[in-house]
Formats: C-alpha cells, structure tokens, sequence
C-alpha cells in the first residue's frame, strides 16, 4: 500500500507549479504586443495621435472635455454659459469651485500629455524630429494648464525625485521651460525633409515640418505676449525673434483632424449643456457681426440670439435651455479641433506693434489682417465694410427670462482702427477682436482676458465663493486638485509659496500683474 | 482465454451464491411506529443492500446467515442477524444528539458534525422550496446567523450580495464562493451599477439553480470552515449539495409555485400642488391638480409562476436523478420578464462491488430577462414616473406614448417635458426596450475508487460555462441618452470555469486515536470574455435600424480576463475517543494574477474541539457540550491582469495610449488571519446553543492608488478586522406525536474597524463609490468603517448648532463628511414552526438593527416638490431648522433664526441629485415578517408518496420601519453602492400556493 500512496504524492506533485504560462494568462484585455509595439516603429509614433487630440479635448471623451475646460474656462472667457443649475447652482459659473470637475485639466494633461512626451523623449537620439514635434505638443498643452494653476509640476515629472514628492515649478520657470523647448525644436524642424513613419501620424500638418515649426514660433508668441506685462524686455525679445522666424499667417490653421474624431463639444451641444455667452451676443450682436449667425444658433425661444449671463440665478434648466446654441459650423461632429489661428497671430503682432516692437507691419494693418483672416476662416466674406464700422458698439444686455440680469454694455469700444485713439483703447479694440476670431477656444481667451481685462465682461450676479474672487474682477485661476494634497503634500504647499497667495480662485497668477 | 475462463468462473460462483439466498421482507419504523422511508440496509460485509420505500417497507435477497445493517440519517443504526426470520419489523431509535449528523464539509468531504472545530449552518430543501423566488438565495435570509442579504433593486430574478461576516477586501469580492457537490461553481454577473447615475443588474450565477435540485445547503461562515478552497473561500463558502437518486426507489415529484407580488414601501407623493407652471419640470404650483398619479399606479401585480418535475430512481447499481424546472416572472413593472427552464441529469453508480464510485452530473439552463429595470438616474421608469410634474395627464401619455409624426414619418415620444431624466415612463418602456438572454451548462465528473476500506482517492472534473447576450435598443426620439437614430448597446460575455482535482483520503483507527487525512492537488481556471459595443452618441446607419453593423462611429471592445490558480493541499483530522478533535490543514496557491516571481503562498490552519460531556460528568439534562477553537490564515491573489502593464494600450476610442501611466503590482497576496471561538450545548431534543465569537484581521491588501506623479499603482496595504458574535438557538418546547413547536432564534452582530488603510498617509482615504457630482459617497479612511456614506452635512457652528443663509436655509458644510454606515449593528432571525396533525405553520420574523442609509429618491422628490413632504412642508407655511444660527453673505454668524424657510427655495436647495445628504440619511433599522407558510400534508394517499399543499407568503408586512424605501434593496451586489436608494424599483410583497405532489 505504502508504494501506492507514495505513486500518488509524486502524481499531485508533478500537477502543481506548472506556472510557466502564467504571464499569458495574466494579460490584460486591449495591451499592445512587444511585437506590434516595435514593428513600424510604432514605439515611436503611437503617441502623437494621443498628444494631438488631448490639447483641446480630452481624447476620446465627451464629458472629459466638460470638466477639463468647458466648465470652467469656456464660461469664464464670456464665449458660453451652461443654462443648467449643476449642484443646486453651486457651481464653478457661480464660483463655488467643483473639486471633481477642475482636477481634470489637471490630472488629465499629466496622463496625456506630459507621459507620453516623456515616453517619447526616450527616443530623441534615434528620432530628433519626433521628439521636436513632442516639445511643441508638451508646451501647447501645458501651457493651459499653467495658465488655470499657475505653478504646476513640468521640468521633474516622470522622474525620481528626492522625498518622494513631484515637485513643481514656478510658473516663471515653466515658461522659461516653453520657450527653451520651443526654440529647441524650431531648430530640430525647421527645413528638414518629410519622414513617412511621421506623416501618418501627423494629425495637424500633413508631415510638412515647416509648419511645425511655423506653429512653434507661433506658439512662442503667444506666450511671450503673456508675459509682456511681469517682463516687458524678455517678451519684447522673444517676440520679435518669433516673428522673425516665421509664424502662421494667411489662411493657416493650426488644428487636428483625423477619421473618427469626433468635435467634444457636438456631445455637450446634445446635451444643452453649454449655450452661448451673454457677452456673445452683447458684443456680436452690437457690431452687427456676421459672425453671430455663423457661430450661433438662433435660440428657440423667439428666434433671437440669445446669451446667458454667467453666475445668475437658475433654479431649472428648462429656463435657459432655448438659448442659443453653437452652430455646428464650429463644432460639428466632424469639425477639427482648432489649436491656434493665423487671425489670432496678426492680433498677436498687432499688439507687438502697438508696444513699439518690430512686428513686420503697423498695429493697423496687422489688426485689419486679423480680422480680415477671420472672416476668411469662416467664410464671411470681405471685411472691409465691418472694418470701417465706426460707430458700432456693444449693446445693452436683456435676459427676456429674469430682468434682473439685465445690464448695460460694458465698453464702448468700435470696430474701425482709430489712430487718433490712445494705444489703451487700440489695444481693447485689438483683443476685443480676437476674442470674437478666436472663438471657440475658451481658455486662451480667458488667459489673455486675465492678462489684459479685455473684452469688458460681465461680473457675476451670484457669488458662492465665500469672499475669495472678487465678483468685479471675476476669477483668476482654478485651484489645486484637492487629491495634491494627499498625494503630492510638501510639494504642492511648495507650490502655494510659489503662487505667493492663498490656493483659491482670488489669486493672481505670475503674468497676470493688475 | 483467460479473461473468459474468468468470466465464467464469476458467472457460475454468483449463481450458485444467488442459489442460497431467500427473501427477506420487512418494514423499519421509528418510535412512534409510523414507517421510515429511505433507511439504508446494507448486507453486512458486502456492498449489496436496498433501501425502503415511502412507508419503510422493504424486500431483500439476502443468504440466511447474513447480518442486515439499519441506518439512516438522525438514528442509531441498527445491525440484526437474519436467522430464520423471514418477516422482519424493526424499530429504529432516533438519535438524540444532532450532532452526530453528517456534515457535509469543505471540497465535499463528509464528517460528523462532533468532530467539527467551526460553526457551520445547514439549511434543508424544504427551507428553500416552501417560499420560492426566482433568486433563490433569497430564501436564506433570516436563516443562518452571521448572512446578510441584500437584494438588488432590479425586478424579478434580480443578483443579490450575500455577506458572511462582514466585507474583509477593498477592492477583492467580499462574495462567498458557491460550491456545488463539493466543486466551486462560478457566479458570473456580467455587470453591476458603479455610481448613483445608475446602470443594469446583470443577474448573478447562483440564482440561475433549480432549487428543487438541492438537498440541503450548508453555510461555512469562516476561514476555518472553508480554508480548504483557499483564496477564493475568504469570504466563506456556501456549499450546496444536490439530490442523486436512490437504490431501489423510485420517486416522481411535481411542484408547482404561484405567488403574486406586490410594489411594497412606495414613495409618497402629493397630490395638493400641481405643476410650477406649463413645460415645468417641478410641481411648485399652487393649484390642487384635478387628478394627480398615484405612485403605485406605474406598477402591476407581478406574478411568478415556478414548475418542476423531477423524477429519481435506481438500482443498487446505478441511479439516476432527471428533473426539469420552469420558471416564469412578471414583474411588477409592466414588460419586465424572467423566464427560465433548467434541465438536469444526474447519474451516479457504483462499481465492482463498490469498489468503484462514479458520479455525473451535466445540467442546462436558458433564462430570457427582457427589460430588467435598470437604477439610477438613466433609463429609470420608476424615476419618471414619480418625477413628473403632478397633474400631468399620465393615463393620457399612457395610452398615447407615442405620436405619429408627420414630418418624420416615424411614432415618437409623446411628452410635453424636456429633460433627459424625466422622459414619458411609458416611452421609456416601450421605446427602450432591453434582453438578457442567459445560456449555461454545466457538467461534472467524479470517480471515487476504494482502494481499501481505510483509503481512498478521487478525481472530479468540472466544466461551467455561461453566455450572456444583452442587447438594448433605444428608439429615435429618445432625449438626450440616444441621438436622433438611436442608440444600441450590445454586450456580450462568455465565461468559462474549468475545474479538476484529485485527492487521496485516508481514514484509520489506531487504539484510541482515529486519524482522517487527505492530500490533494487542484487546478482552476475562470475565463470571462466578450464584446461590447455602445453606439452613444455616434448614432446608427439609419433611423432605429439595430443592427451591429449599422453602428456609426463606435467601436467595439473586447474584454477580457482570465486567471488560474494550481493548489495542492492536505488535511489531517486527528480523533481521540470521541472527545478530543485536532484539525489541521495546510494549503499552498500559484496563482498567475501575481508577479511571476512571487506567486506561490501557503497557509495553514489548525482547530480544536473537546466534547465536554465524554471527558468529564455533566447534569444527565445536557446530553452534549462542546467547545471548539480554531485559527486559520488564508492567502489571497489579486484581480487578474495587473502584473504586467503594456507600454500601450488601446484606449475607449480604439487609439493607442500611452500606458506609462499605469505601473504593475509588485506586491505579495493578501492574508486574512481569522480566530474562532465556540461552544454548542445541548439538552436532548428541547435545546440545542451554538455560540461563536470571531476575529478576522485581513492585510496586505491590495488597491489602486495614484501617487504623486498621477500615475496608477497597484499596492498592498491597509488591514482591516472583523469581529462579532453568532448564536443560533434552537427550542423545541412541545413534541408530542401529534404537535411540535419549533423555535430557531439566530443572531448576530458584525463590527468591522478599518485598522490602517496607508500607515504612510493617514489622511489617505479610498474611494468606493465616487461622489461623481451627486450627494452619496462612500469612502474608506482609516478609524474608519467599510462602506462609510460620505456626503455634505448641514455647516454647524462650533457648539453644533446648524447655519442658514439669510433665508433660512441651511449651508452646507465645508467637505464632506461621515454620514452613517449602512451595516447593521446586529440581525436577528425568529423562525416558530408548529406542525400539528397534517398542519404546519411556519413563520419568519427578520430584524436588522442599527446603520443608516441614504435616500437620492426621497431629495429629487423633494427638490421637484412632488413628494408629500414638500405638501406639508407648503401647509405648514415652510421649513424650520431648529436652534439655526444665520449666516451673513461673508460667513460671519449674524443671530438666531427662527423663522420658517420658503418650502420652495429649501428644497430646491437641500434637495436634488447633489442634495444636502446629511438631511437624506435614514435610521436603516427594519422588523419585518419575512416568511409565512401554512401547510397541509395529505397522508394516506392511495394515488400519491406525497401531496402537501401550502399558503406561502414573503415581505408581508414591516412592525417597524424608517426609512422611505426597504433597506434591504441594494444597488449592487458589488463593494460599493451600499445603503443608497437612487429610485430602486420598490419591494415586493408576495403571497401565493404551493403544490408539491410525488408518486
């Protein structure tokens, strides 16, 4: 009996610890092969689509794209207002900041954008075009979420740091980072042939490397424009050397289409979630714009345009919902999502002439570029006649639901170029039209309205943010994801010391100098 | 040549031994002389023998000097030596101590319930099949100290969350592991709701049984009981034993159930206010509405009708078991229905003079689920229905819930409100329809062969397959969740579980001390795999074509999962005299859902029982006392497909991303190291006390953390503990022939600690269920307790008094906060069983005490003013927050206020999705009638074994409740959702017939 028992302890030992499959096994579901990975050099250019698609957008997601900016910057750039009372109305349009919604510009630029041009930068020596093509995606979406935070983790992400923590930076030190890597891959792009294997992942450009560069320059003054307030000489160097070095111009787009993509705001616009700014229809409507009605929808109420003012009263949301909505000419479905404009970059250079910088023409001739590339983008046809408008100016706000929100325009400020006006009120007139061109990108608009206080924009009615943003100034930046806090403690306390004032939606960021 | 010569040797030498034999007759009765069907009756030192039929008569070939053996379950056996005798009456002698029942333990194994160092419960067929669901579990509740039940709030056959001391895994199921026949089943659902937006119920795999199929289910609550299953058995195991056939009877049996159920705890509406104004959502109106719908209106009375015919028969040889049940569920929501057939075939036979034991099993089911409700906020009939504006004419849009539209050429939605909740309730049953079509077979096989009459081994193998097929179609014109072409959700699952083991089993005498040992090695592998496809918003080729090709713009996924876990254990089960009992077990796991390098752990067990009254002189009352001890550590893996990240992967939309983000698990499996402490006493039939205390600390868990760099890591960490106490009493106050009261008391109470969750971070805390921008949240923290509701509260001052805004109502706190928990502190079951003559009684009474729980239904209600509070709150002349400070628009505290809020602007305010949720939770304690039966048994029947008709009823009525819904009602069967209501479809209450009748 005993050999039986010993034949059956050696049979159950020869069953066990046959774990040599167990790595097959444990895949999990949609995982790319090694294989698939290397083959095509997939390795290097598999992220591109995700950069492209998450700088205005969130990558596949609908609602994503809500909190990341349509519930905050889209509103507070005066473009569009949610006719619907989330949280009892206790919302970001009231300034009682969502914690839930604003984590995700946040969190969401760091899985999309900052991870995977860190996965990309491995691969520099072997690839110096793609990586170039990296930086320049990295600034144009960090430079967002700078522009909402003010100090944010860039330069030490993805690495190992000491304590543990991610530390961040200033935000002087991160735009000091932008232009470094915008310069740096200018230089990696400018003149170089077309690579196949880049091509096909090219949502923007079509490969053509030039206009990588071209939208680097551009990019860099932009965000030298910003900063021409906290450090006049810098911006000024910065932003002739951009110009110089060629920006968009003419009919230029910088936008992203690819098969399938699909625009995020057609789902909100199912949604009625985000209908149209009451500052919309103050300012279009007052300079008998043409662009009103090939933005909007006529609302369903009376026919009208009709905006909603941010920060008021609503109990329900069948109140505002027949507002206006945005006109699928904007976001269709299968619209492409709009980056940077060459209307914005003669705006841009105006302001630059304005300052007395070299910008290639005078601030009248760069403005009436603008406008004119504008109506061009649109297909409004000839601006000739609206640029010649003298005496067109905002009008009176009525909200035909509450009168109580009715209010008076907010400037007077006309469309024509007036030489003999000071370089303050050319200067509201430049950005009064950029604003209208660079509709429907919220939050560069609120970036430079932050910056500049142009356009006049309506305060808020109802203020829910316990005294910390002021209802006149309106607010000035979101605040830190509260799960910073938990996870990312010393270093994000280090960040408040940086910001110089409380983490709260009061606080003024580094360019934003008052 | 040989074998031949052989055969005809065997053929002549049993003819010649079948030449010497004779006929025995006879009948075995007990006590009270009335025959025992069933027993046993063995010819001593062979394996031939018969059993008796229904009056206990029985008939046997048997050789004159032979020694016939008597037994049968809940008697002493009896051994008489035949003589001349040819007509035997034997009188069995019942065994008063129940304990000396077979037990049917972990991996199937059967033991004497003496010799058992942990507690265990046995719930018997009749138990289950009286009051019949078509969920069965649903009959466990309120029958075994230490279950909780929930069930979900999604119609008939709907999942349920079973719970067996206490949730021990953060992110691991907290489910026990279903057994059947000693080989573990899979309970696949194939979706649960994760947030208060709602979702489906998927249904689960254990209510897919035939529950006339089961003899008796046994609950092995601890580690203890089950640790021979290992890791999956953490949360216990629910062992279930199925019914084979039996040598020489032959045995058909018809049931029939019937119940009607009824919507039961519904929300109270108001009929006083109508409509704020025309195409208004809310009822702030101040007109009395001519005719306001009344809440149970929506509802029908549901009906379910469950058949079976099974039919059991053999030979000493081979016997057979065949049944076939129907089941047949109308909701009580209108379309909602289940239907299922089972099929199932077992034979079992024995070999070679016993030497050889083969079991087979295969059974089949289908079950169709058309339009389970789903809940939540989407796709929620209930929710319209009790949301619309009062006054609206809702027999109108009944009847009319759709129109022809001219410039569509298509029906569409009639209703005159715009809003995605709130859609026509009949639209969104008709014009939103859904199918869960449900196949699964399983099939087992064992051999046992009987090596000696001290050893033996076993082989099983199981194979259990299930396929879920889920289509739902949206209809054009659907607002908001379906664009304008509609919208189809298709979602596929196949899931596999394949099993096999192999055990040696030894059993021994040596003197005093009998030895039970067993060694044995197992392999698992579960697959879960499929296709899902939600045309959302992409829309389809052309108007409501629901066609998988014609979906626009979407792209299918294809989950996919699957783990193996190779085992090899022992046990040693170590007998002194009847008095002292020593168990042990060891177990080691290879998992493959752990790092390659660290996927192999072992863990052991040991337990303890001294019978009291062999070792030392007792009171002659107490026919037993026992005392038992036992510790037991169980290792655990992970979930499947976290060991090794891809560098990436395809995202939703089909795109590739990157996956840097998401790091892999480097961690060690999980232990749950339990401590069981117990005693049971026993006082002949008239009490019988089983007490047991335990102690389960579970660590090393593991969870998703996301550290600083955002990125996602899986980890081990936190420790949580379980402790409380189980008694379960059993009185029988009269026995008589005639009469005999029954009373079963069982208790328990479950204290769960969240020991530590990061020691590294003890501000960190898990989310369970995300707030997702409503009011309900749960949210694990340190010091804290597992399914924690978290959620704003009234803002307080610093001596606690409430503060309101200038008009009275009240601020909402700063963060959110602990609300309440929603786990009983203690449950208690009162089971009274009076059998009189042919009658039987038999009555449930189910209490859980303590926790608290959340009502979103009751805060939307109140927000839209439909609800009955809103009306008297409007009589009143407005709300008062007692003791209320008031608060200044910069937060400084003005003064007392003590005037009443506007109803209107306070419960457009606290109420709502997002609502104040500290003034929505509710006192969860509930006394309910859960069971009743009355049953006649007709004896004495020429044409039938059996007939018994019986009354049955369930839910039938609350001697105490608080909250605004049946607490009960789960959201998921899953961790999170627990103690909220987001418009749950509302209780049933049930009464119907049963008929059981066998020939």
């Amino acid at each position: 009996m005993k050999k039986y028992i010993f034949a059956a302890v050696a049979a159950l030992g020869m069953t066990t610890a046959c774990t040599d499959n167990f790595e097959d096994i444990n895949k999990a579901p949609h995982q790319i092969s090694e294989e698939s990975f290397q083959a095509d050099y997939l390795f290097l250019k598999a992220f591109f689509p995700q950069m492209q698609q998450s700088i205005y957008y969130n990558f596949g997601n609908g609602y994503g794209y809500q909190l990341q900016q349509n519930l905050n910057a889209d509103i507070y750039s005066g473009y569009m207002t949610p006719p619907t009372p989330f949280i009892g109305n206790k919302n970001n349009a009231t300034y009682a900041l969502v914690d839930g919604w604003n984590s995700w510009a946040f969190n969401k630029s760091l899985d999309n954008i900052l991870a995977p041009a860190k996965s990309v930068s491995k691969h520099m020596d072997l690839a110096p075009e793609f990586y170039g093509v990296s930086l320049i995606l990295k600034v144009a979406g960090m430079h967002r979420v700078t522009d909402m935070y003010g100090p944010i983790p860039y330069t030490k992400y993805g690495e190992v740091n000491e304590g543990g923590g991610l530390p961040y930076d200033s935000q002087e030190a991160v735009y000091d980072m932008f232009f470094e890597e915008l310069d740096m891959a200018i230089s990696l792009l400018k003149d170089k042939p077309a690579i196949a294997n880049f091509s096909e992942v090219d949502q923007m450009f079509k490969g053509d490397f030039n206009m990588w560069a071209k939208f680097a320059a551009s990019l860099k003054l932009r965000l030298a424009m910003r900063i021409s307030e906290v450090a006049p000489a810098k911006a000024k160097t910065l932003a002739e050397a951009a110009i110089s070095a060629g920006v968009l111009e003419g009919g230029d787009l910088a936008q992203v289409s690819a098969d399938g993509l699909k625009h995020p705001m057609a789902l909100i616009k199912s949604w009625k979630d985000a209908l149209m700014g009451a500052p919309m229809e103050s300012i279009l409507k007052g300079f008998n714009d043409p662009r009103l009605a090939i933005y909007f929808d006529p609302s369903d109420q009376d026919g009208e345009y009709r905006g909603i003012r941010q920060g008021i009263e609503i109990e329900t949301k069948d109140t505002y919902s027949d507002f206006s909505g945005i006109n699928d000419n904007v976001i269709g479905v299968n619209k492409p999502l709009l980056l940077m404009t060459a209307a914005e970059v003669y705006f841009l250079r105006a302001e630059a002439a304005l300052n007395g910088w070299s910008a290639g023409a005078s601030a009248k001739e760069l403005y009436e570029m603008g406008v004119q590339a504008s109506f061009d983008q649109h297909g409004a046809g000839d601006a000739s006649t609206y640029l010649a408008d003298a005496t067109s100016m905002p009008a009176d706000y009525v909200d035909p639901e509450n009168a109580a929100n009715d209010i008076a325009a907010q400037s007077d400020i006309t469309i024509a170029w007036d030489a003999a006006a000071s370089a303050m009120v050319n200067k509201e007139r430049i950005l009064t039209q950029k604003w209208i061109a660079m509709f429907p990108e919220g939050q560069e608009a609120w970036s430079e309205y932050r910056r500049t206080g142009y356009p006049k924009l309506f305060p808020v009615e109802v203020n829910y943010s316990n005294g910390t943003i002021d209802s006149e100034e309106g607010i000035k930046r979101i605040p830190y994801p509260s799960a910073q806090y938990q996870t990312n403690a010393a270093a994000v306390e280090a960040a408040v010391q940086m910001l110089g004032g409380a983490d709260h939606g009061g606080t003024n960021l580094w360019w934003d100098v008052d | 040549m040989r074998n031949l010569f052989l055969l005809i040797s065997f053929v002549f030498v049993a003819f010649t031994s079948y030449a010497q034999n004779r006929i025995v007759k006879g009948q075995v009765a007990g006590n009270d002389g009335q025959g025992i069907p069933g027993v046993n009756i063995v010819i001593q030192g062979t394996a031939k023998g018969t059993v008796t039929d229904l009056d206990g008569n029985f008939s046997l070939d048997a050789p004159a000097d032979a020694s016939l053996t008597f037994s049968y379950v809940g008697y002493i056996s009896q051994t008489i030596v035949i003589g001349n005798q040819s007509n035997l009456s034997i009188t069995l002698k019942e065994d008063l101590s129940q304990l000396d029942e077979v037990v049917v333990t972990a991996l199937g194994v059967e033991r004497s319930a003496q010799s058992l160092t942990y507690s265990t419960a046995v719930v018997k067929a009749d138990e289950l099949t009286v009051v019949k669901d078509p969920n069965m579990m649903n009959s466990l509740s309120g029958k075994v100290a230490g279950l909780q039940l929930s069930r979900s709030g999604s119609g008939a056959g709907g999942s349920v969350k079973v719970t067996l001391r206490g949730n021990n895994s953060i992110q691991g199921s907290n489910q026990p592991l279903y057994v059947i026949d000693g080989i573990p089943m899979s309970n696949f659902t194939s979706a649960q709701p994760s947030s208060t937006w709602g979702g489906r119920d998927g249904g689960d795999g254990i209510s897919n049984l035939n529950p006339e199929d089961i003899e008796s289910i046994n609950v092995l609550k601890g580690a203890a009981a089950s640790a021979l299953y290992g890791s999956q058995a953490a949360n216990g195991v629910i062992l279930i034993t199925t019914k084979k056939g039996q040598a020489g009877q032959s045995k058909v049996t018809f049931s029939s159930s019937f119940t009607a159920d009824q919507a039961y705890v519904l929300p109270k509406l108001q009929s006083d206010y109508g409509q704020t104004a025309e195409g208004a959502l809310d009822s702030w109106g101040t007109d009395k509405p001519a005719n306001a719908h009344a809440a149970a209106d929506l509802y029908r009375t549901g009906t379910t009708w469950i058949n079976s015919l099974s039919a059991s028969f053999g030979s000493q040889n081979v016997q057979t078991y065949l049944s076939y049940a129907n089941t047949d569920a109308k909701g009580i929501l209108p379309n909602n229905e289940l239907n299922r057939h089972n099929f199932t075939l077992r034979q079992t036979s024995s070999l070679f003079d016993g030497k050889l034991d083969l079991d087979g099993n295969v059974s089949y089911m289908r079950q169709n689920a058309k339009n389970r409700p789903e809940q939540g906020l989407y796709f929620n009939p209930s929710m319209a229905y009790t949301l619309s504006p009062r006054g609206i004419d809702m027999e109108m849009y009944k009847n009319e819930y759709e129109v022809f539209d001219q410039n569509r050429l298509l029906n569409v939605q009639n209703w005159p409100l715009v809003n995605e909740f709130v859609q026509n309730p009949y639209w969104m049953m008709n014009g939103i329809t859904s199918k869960e079509v449900r196949d699964r077979i399983m099939g087992s096989m064992g051999a046992k062969l009987n090596i000696t009459d001290w050893l033996w081994a076993q082989g099983r193998v199981r194979v259990d397959r299930t396929t879920d097929d889920y289509r739902k179609e949206v209809r054009s014109s659907t607002m908001t969740i379906a664009p304008k072409s509609g919208r189809l959700i298709i979602n596929d699952y196949d899931n596999t579980l394949y099993y096999a083991d192999a055990i040696l089993n030894a059993n021994k005498t040596f003197g005093d001390i009998t030895v039970t040992a067993l060694l044995g090695g197992a392999i698992q592998d579960a697959t879960t795999k499929g296709m899902t496809i939600d045309s959302n918003q992409g829309g389809l080729a052309a108007v409501n074509y629901f066609d998988l090709a014609a979906v626009q713009g979407e792209r299918p996924r294809a989950p996919y999962n699957r783990k193996q876990i190779q085992s090899v254990f022992g046990s040693a089960n170590i007998a002194y005299k009847n008095m002292l009992y020593l168990d042990l077990t060891t177990r080691n796991d290879w998992s493959s859902t752990l790092p390659l390098d660290n996927n192999s752990y072992f863990y052991p067990s040991v337990g303890l029982t001294a019978v009291l009254n062999e070792m030392v002189a007792l009171p002659e009352i107490v026919s037993m006392a026992k005392l038992r001890g036992a510790y037991t550590v169980i290792g655990n893996d992970i979930a499947p497909g976290l060991t090794n990240p891809a560098a990436a992967v395809l995202n939703s939309a089909g795109n590739v991303v990157d996956n840097s983000v998401v790091l892999p698990f480097t961690g060690e499996p999980e232990t749950a190291s339990s401590t069981e402490l117990g005693f049971e006493v026993e006082l002949g039939r008239f009490m019988y006390l089983d007490f047991t205390y335990y102690n389960t600390d579970t660590r090393n868990q593991w969870v998703w953390i996301t550290n600083e760099q955002n990125q996602r890591e899986p980890i081990n960490t936190g420790l949580i503990n379980n402790k409380g106490f189980e008694a379960a009493l059993q009185i029988i106050p009269v026995s008589t022939a005639d009469l005999t009261w029954t009373t079963n008391l069982n208790f328990s109470t479950n204290k769960n600690t969240i020991v530590e969750l990061r020691p590294e971070d003890e501000a960190y805390s898990f989310l369970l269920t995300p707030m997702s921008n409503n009011a309900f949240s749960s949210v694990l923290v340190q010091g804290g307790s597992f399914g924690d509701i978290y959620g704003y509260d009234v803002k307080r001052d610093e001596a606690g008094n409430p503060l309101v805004d200038a008009n009275g109502i009240p601020l909402r706190s700063d963060e959110i906060v602990n609300l309440g928990n929603p786990n009983p502190k203690w449950q208690l079951g009162w089971n009274n069983s009076i059998k009189y003559k042919n009658f039987s009684v038999n009555a449930l009474i189910d209490a859980k005490v303590g926790g608290k729980v959340m009502s979103i239904t009751q805060a939307m209600m109140d927000q839209a003013g439909v609800s009955q509070v809103t009306a008297d709150a409007r009589q009143a002349g407005g709300v008062m927050t007692e003791g209320a400070k008031s608060v200044d628009a910069d937060g400084n505290i003005v003064g007392d206020f003590t005037e009443k809020a506007n109803a209107q602007a306070y419960y457009s305010t606290v109420g709502g999705r997002a609502a104040l949720g500290g003034l929505y939770m509710y006192d969860a304690t509930n006394v309910r009638l859960r069971e009743m039966s009355l049953s006649y048994n007709f004896k004495d029947l020429n044409f039938a074994k059996n007939l018994t008709v019986s009354l049955v009823g369930r839910n039938l009525f609350f001697f105490h409740l608080e909250a605004p819904y049946d607490p009960d009602l789960t959201m998921s069967s899953g961790n999170g959702l627990q103690g909220i209501d987001v418009f749950s479809l509302p209780s049933t209450r049930s009464v119907g017939l049963n008929v059981n009748f066998s020939f």
